[in-house]
């Protein structure tokens, strides 16, 4: 018997280290001459997808480059996350849910909310309809109904909303821990799973589940509509240089701007680096992504200008985490976002 | 010309011939063709079905014998034979060694669950190339709890075989995953998972399988995962990318969305197809491999297994072609024979039209259809018109004699409507009332014998044509004519009422005809004609009414022997009408004066009326000029005798003329005429210019005794322009002389 010189870790697709090697190499390739440029990196919460489209657009027109930066694109995924690797200086930037940086900032690390990119929340929980598999609600179910089924939620502030939601409405669901896809859900290990609508559940229509055998409860219309993703760095970074900070959010959000008008042209875009990173996505799904993101970026009830963060959303959000235990001090907003520097 | 082949019966016979044959053949190949393509499709669904079944059922072993070490391994532990780290290791590497399909495999356990010292542990043997290698899962960075492999089976408690996964080192390798719990040996509780047996397979060798049983030259295998996963297909870019349903999002393909929710929801099946990626009508057969859950497929394009098929049709299509066009040109040939006869017939009717509709006399056109010699419908046909051409003919002949017998006194309209009112014109035995119009202008041909022929022939056309005209008007038609006159019926070819009137009206209009004539002969030096006409009515017997009036035996009281007594007696001007005609008009007629004449051979005496006038619908009037004759100081010598009779009976006698006037004379015979007579006078007399000889015809109307001595009144009938002249200047001179 032999050490593995590699080990192989049959770990269901997530990154490796000669993969993200690979990436790195591949991103930072394109601006190899940029000598003068301003060295940053990036990291999103996840995989190359349509979710963090405007960044891989900004990356791959070069905006960024243009903006006089030379960022670098860092794969994010399962593990620590983005707001660690911020905190290492492993990254300058970052994206994260909007409920994780309230609650980084109030457990003392001081991140700031430089953009506020998604205004509503694509979370959402789906059980099957009656009739199909043991397990299912019935059609006019509605969120009380929950209540004693076999419940998935990820793990960490994914699991912030569903909890929020069970506290709220009194339920005692029998929670089971779900990771990465849907396949817990599609084999019946759980009666009703957490999922993205912009992923998760295009994922479990796209498995041969009909979307009349579903049934769908939407945080945004439970009243928990939490921001989503939005543009971080530490404090320190934007102390010391808020123009390369000031420049990225800039060519970020002019990504996003272009990812919104030229659809195609950005999933083209979003193909090209999900390919190289080996992700196995399909275009059909980052389409379906990118339309969601539109939604749940553009489409607001009080339309505000992109990239901005409302105080009222941060109250709200500050209000569930101490709802929840989960902060003792709320950070202040005017110290939490900057995106008005 | 050719418009007429087009419409003519053997183009039309050809062509429904053709046209009913053309739509059966098609209505037997279309039949035929989709009966041959059903069987060749059922035989090739059957083929479909076959071959997935058997690929599925092949692919099937693999996995269950993958299942089987799993479930072997898991039950020797649990039995607790194994449980020590060394002895699972041994166990592990055992699994993989000796299963030569089974990839990798793993003992892992829950958190604390083998060793309470140690939070997790897994011994995990793989494969790499030929050697087998060893780690241990659960080491900072692959926490196989996360994993699907590791986490689902043990939510469920149940055995299960993962989705299939790329291998996470080189990615080129889809791996599947059967996992097995392994159970607590806790006896009351429920039972709880204490780690979980996996092995993993991976797929290459399915390519291979699916590769070799490729269906037909285009067709080909695919496999799909139980949501629909592609995990093997000929397009590789869509392996492990694509799922069914993401590609009929991404082609917008609604039919391959309900496909896959088919091959997902149904064990097996086959269905007629059209792809979305490469639009083609193919047949589409699946089947499950129960095991991983899998589904195998087969496309078969239609293209290839309906080619010979196709090819066969083609061929036929072409033979039922050539075939049509030969049965057309055999079909116009006999339908061509079958006409022919009819073609003969339709040039011998056109000829025979035009004949018929021809004023030319010529001969009646040949008819012989005596070419024709068969003896279907069609040869009984030309037959059947032969006959019909024979009485055609003989109808011809008639109408012809009509035309020549009447065409000079009757217009072509009359004799047509003769000839062509089948109604009316009833030959044979009916009897039926009519009215029989005789008029003549006597001594016409004694005066015309003195004309030259041209200025008779004007004379005769003049006097014809008016009474043409009038016929017509009243609906008379000319029955025969005689030297000096013309018989006319009334209400022979059209059945009126009032045939009577209309035969009155019709000899007081022809008078007043006379009238005008005369007028204008005088201006042109003609003779002065005068007309006596008569009428009687009766019954008769239709039939050839002319030969009855050609024959000598008229019966006694036949309006034409009652006729042509009366127009015997009947002066210049007089129009005479008999009782029976009398009796049937008096309402509408004026009567100048009433004749009482002795019928022949002794026989009882008629009154016979002279009318002026007649009125209602057919209104004529007509008004007898009537000079009264003058006495001359010196009577002139003159001669009688009677014309229109044999020599022997026109004995001249000497005369005195006494008076005179243009429309009689008086003269004192020495031998006295008989009443009627028609007679011949003939004086000399000098005038201005010299001596002059005038010769005048008329009829004896009068004798009467005048101071002892017999005075003959001859109403005179037609003269010469020149004696009508010196009977005026005589007339004149005597008028001037008495006054």
């Amino acid at each position: 018997m032999r050490t593995a010189k590699t080990p192989r870790a049959p770990l269901g697709g997530h990154h490796t280290v000669g993969a993200v090697l690979m990436f790195i190499l591949l991103c930072s390739a394109v601006h190899a001459s940029a000598e003068e440029l301003k060295k940053a990196s990036f990291i999103p919460q996840w995989i190359p997808q349509a979710q963090f489209a405007g960044y891989l657009v900004a990356h791959d027109l070069g905006y960024y480059r243009d903006a006089g930066l030379d960022v670098t694109l860092l794969r994010g995924g399962p593990g620590p996350g983005p707001f660690e690797a911020l905190r290492r200086g492993r990254a300058t930037f970052g994206t994260g849910w909007l409920v994780s940086g309230i609650k980084k900032r109030a457990s003392g690390i001081p991140v700031v909310n430089l953009a506020q990119i998604v205004q509503r929340t694509g979370m959402m929980l789906i059980a099957r309809a009656n009739g199909e598999k043991k397990g299912g609600l019935p059609h006019d179910a509605d969120v009380t109904d929950i209540a004693g089924k076999r419940v998935g939620l990820w793990e960490g502030d994914l699991r912030i909303q569903p909890l929020a939601l069970f506290k709220r409405e009194n339920l005692d669901v029998n929670i089971v821990t779900q990771y990465v896809g849907v396949n817990l859900f599609l084999e019946g290990g759980v009666d009703v799973t957490s999922a993205m609508w912009y992923n998760e559940y295009h994922s479990i229509l796209n498995s041969g589940i009909k979307k009349n055998d579903l049934i769908t409860f939407f945080f945004s219309k439970l009243g928990f509509d939490f921001p989503e993703d939005g543009i971080y760095c530490m404090q320190e970074t934007l102390e010391i240089d808020p123009k390369t900070c000031y420049r990225f959010v800039q060519a970020s959000l002019k990504g996003w701007e272009l990812a919104f008008s030229q659809e195609e042209d950005a999933i083209d875009i979003v193909m090209k680096y999900a390919q190289a990173a080996r992700t196995r996505t399909n275009r059909a799904h980052q389409k379906w992504m990118l339309e969601r993101m539109k939604d749940l970026i553009l489409k607001d009830d009080e339309p505000t200008m992109l990239g901005t963060l409302k105080e009222k959303d941060f109250n709200r959000i500050v209000s569930t985490l101490k709802d929840l235990n989960l902060i003792t001090d709320a950070p202040r907003f005017s110290e939490f976002h900057r995106g008005q520097q | 010309m050719r418009g007429r082949v087009f419409k003519s019966i053997a183009f039309k016979m050809t062509l429904l011939v053709l046209g009913g044959t053309a739509l059966v053949f098609a209505t037997i190949l279309y039949f035929s063709f989709e009966q041959s393509k059903e069987i060749i499709r059922s035989r090739s669904q059957d083929n479909a079905r076959n071959l997935t079944a058997a690929l599925a059922e092949r692919i099937e072993q693999d996995f269950k014998a993958a299942e089987k070490v799993a479930q072997n391994v898991a039950m020797f532990i649990e039995r607790g034979e194994v449980n020590d780290r060394d002895g699972l290791v041994t166990l592990a590497l055992g699994m993989v060694k000796d299963n030569p399909e089974i990839n990798s495999a793993a003992i892992a356990f829950e958190p604390y669950a083998f060793d309470p010292r140690a939070r997790l542990f897994a011994p995990y043997v793989f494969r790499v190339e030929e050697d087998l290698e060893y780690v241990q899962l659960g080491s900072a960075g692959n926490d196989y709890l996360r994993t699907d492999w590791y986490h689902i089976p043990r939510v469920l408690k149940k055995p299960l075989w993962s989705e299939p996964l790329y291998e996470e080192a080189d990615k080129s390798s889809i791996i599947m995953y059967y996992s097995y719990p392994l159970f607590g040996q806790k006896k009351d509780q429920e039972k709880s998972v204490k780690g979980i047996v996996s092995v993993s397979i991976t797929l290459e060798w399915l390519g291979q399988i699916i590769a070799q049983n490729r269906p037909g030259r285009t067709g080909y295998c695919f496999i799909i995962s139980k949501y629909g996963t592609v995990v093997y297909h000929p397009r590789e870019a869509f392996v492990m990318v694509e799922s069914v349903f993401s590609l009929a999002e991404r082609y917008n393909a609604e039919a391959l969305r309900r496909v896959g929710y088919d091959m997902l929801d149904s064990p097996e099946g086959v269905i007629d197809y059209q792809s979305a990626v490469s639009p083609e009508d193919s047949i589409l057969a699946w089947n499950r491999i129960p095991s991983p859950g899998l589904t195998v497929g087969a496309v078969f394009p239609k293209r290839e297994l309906f080619l010979e098929a196709n090819r066969l049709e083609r061929q036929t299509e072409l033979m039922a072609i050539l075939g049509i066009g030969l049965l057309f040109a055999v079909s116009l040939v006999i339908s061509r024979s079958i006409t022919k006869p009819l073609r003969l017939m339709e040039s011998v009717v056109t000829k025979v039209k035009a004949k018929m509709t021809s004023d030319k006399h010529t001969e009646m056109p040949d008819m012989d259809l005596s070419g024709i010699r068969s003896n279907d419908e069609v040869g009984r046909l030309a037959v059947a018109f032969s006959e019909l051409g024979a009485i055609l003919s003989t109808y011809m002949e008639k109408r012809e004699f009509i035309r020549e017998r009447y065409g000079r006194f009757i217009t072509t309209a009359m004799i047509e409507q003769m000839v062509s009112s089948p109604k009316d014109l009833k030959l044979g035995g009916e009897t039926r009332e009519i009215s029989v119009l005789m008029a003549r202008i006597p001594a016409l041909p004694e005066v015309g014998a003195k004309m030259e022929p041209k200025r008779l022939a004007e004379l005769l056309n003049r006097v014809t044509a008016r009474f043409v005209d009038n016929l017509i008007r009243f609906e008379g038609v000319v029955d025969d004519v005689y030297r000096d006159g013309i018989i006319a019926l009334f209400g022979v070819y059209k059945l009126t009422e009032d045939h009577a009137e209309r035969a009155v009206a019709c000899a007081l209009a022809m008078q007043a005809e006379i009238s005008e004539i005369n007028a204008e002969n005088e201006k042109e030096g003609l003779p002065h004609l005068e007309l006596s006409a008569a009428i009687s009515a009766g019954p008769v017997v239709l039939g050839n009414i002319g030969a009855e009036t050609h024959g000598q035996d008229l019966a006694e009281g036949s309006p034409f022997s009652l006729v042509s007594r009366a127009v015997a007696v009947a002066a210049g001007g007089q129009v005479l009408v008999c009782p029976s005609v009398y009796e049937s008009t008096s309402d509408t007629v004026t009567v100048m004066k009433t004749l009482t004449v002795d019928m022949p051979a002794g026989h009882t005496s008629v009154n016979i009326y002279e009318v002026e006038a007649i009125g209602g619908p057919h209104s004529v009037r007509f008004k007898r000029l009537e000079d009264s004759p003058v006495y001359l100081h010196h009577p002139l010598t003159a001669t009688l005798r009677k014309y229109g009779v044999s020599e022997d009976a026109a004995t001249p006698v000497s005369v005195r003329l006494v008076a005179l006037s243009q429309t009689s004379v008086v003269l004192e015979p020495d031998t006295q005429p008989d009443l009627w007579d028609d007679v011949e006078v003939v004086f000399k007399h000098t005038e201005d210019d010299g001596a002059r000889t005038t010769e005048i015809f008329g009829k004896v109307t009068d004798i009467r005794d005048a101071e002892g001595r017999k005075e003959v009144v001859v109403s005179l009938a037609s003269m010469t322009a020149e004696s009508f002249r010196d009977l005026a200047q005589l007339a004149t001179k005597a008028r001037v002389q008495s006054l």
